[in-house]
């Protein structure tokens, strides 16, 4: 049992694909949520509509964004101001989403350092990877 | 003249920004010149760390935005100047700083204000301070990212 609260927050449709399709590998998900900027969104709009997928202010949270420096990502940032038990990373792929929706860990540091490491060892530059392996 | 870029976007720095401007411009400094987020030390950090790093961003208030992005215009650095609204754009020409082009590439909706364009919108006071940078030789556009055909702010206000 997860201890923690997910929230993918992306441009477009991408955080609700995100979703979809970590369910299609891990099968039904509970209390994980996508919150995706839509073009007609206001930095204002966004942050509202992240701060009702956040709920309660007092529940560990984790927020994944798709790209530091981008909107949903900004206002997720600033939205954190209010979630005193948020704790978000950027870069979100679906490796890093994978071993958060499986996590039974507690959301502490550790484990954050955890799953930082787990999205980062899942880029790799496979066609190098496997080229050191040809005799 | 070495501002690259003078730019009304309500979201300041953000993808397009980053991803597409900075790029297009190639510049390595950023001056934001708005007060809300001069004055709120958390804002600061945020924005700060939306751009990329090797890029520098200073977040100015109004007083001290004007004065250094008058000297950074006559200094030979390629320097991004980002604002929330055309009304401070107005403030730095009405101060004698001079740009030829203002790009509007982002401005909410919301009552009261018109949609001009896309994602760009202005409130009545916005509408008369373009007017007004029209009027003194800024050429005012409307353009999301770099490649998009700009639009003539002129062209739009009926």
């Amino acid at each position: 049992m997860r201890g923690f609260r997910i929230l993918v927050a992306a441009h477009g449709d991408l955080a609700d694909a995100f979703l979809a399709t970590a369910e299609m590998i891990c099968g039904q998900l509970e209390d994980v949520h996508a919150v995706g900027l839509l073009p007609a969104d206001s930095p204002e709009s966004y942050s509202e509509r992240l701060l009702a997928a956040a709920g309660d202010p007092g529940d560990s949270l984790l927020i994944l964004t798709d790209l530091a420096g981008g909107t949903p990502h900004n206002v997720a940032l600033v939205a954190t101001r209010r979630l005193p038990k948020a704790v978000l990373i950027s870069g979100v792929n679906l490796a890093v989403l994978i071993e958060a929706v499986t996590s039974t860990d507690a959301l502490d540091g550790e484990s954050v350092e955890r799953l930082v490491a787990s999205g980062r060892e899942a880029l790799v530059n496979a066609s190098q990877m496997l080229a050191a392996r040809q005799p | 003249m070495t501002l690259k870029l003078v730019r009304v976007d309500d979201r300041l720095i953000h993808g397009q920004v980053v991803a597409i401007w900075l790029k297009a411009l190639n510049a390595r400094r950023i001056v934001i010149v708005d007060d809300r987020t001069a004055r709120d030390e958390f804002l600061r950090e945020v924005i700060t760390l939306a751009a990329p790093s090797g890029v520098d961003v200073e977040v100015l208030d109004l007083a001290s935005g004007t004065e250094r992005v008058r000297a950074l215009a006559v200094n030979s650095e390629p320097v991004f100047v980002l604002m929330r609204s055309p009304l401070v754009a107005l403030h730095l020409r009405e101060a004698g700083v001079e740009f030829p082009l203002l790009n509007v590439g982002g401005l909410g909706a919301g009552p009261s204000r018109k949609p001009l364009y896309r994602n760009i919108s202005a409130s009545p006071d916005e509408m008369a301070a373009m007017r007004q940078l029209e009027s003194m030789g800024t050429t005012v556009e409307l353009r999301i990212v770099e490649n998009d055909r700009p639009v003539a702010f002129k062209s739009v206000d009926k």
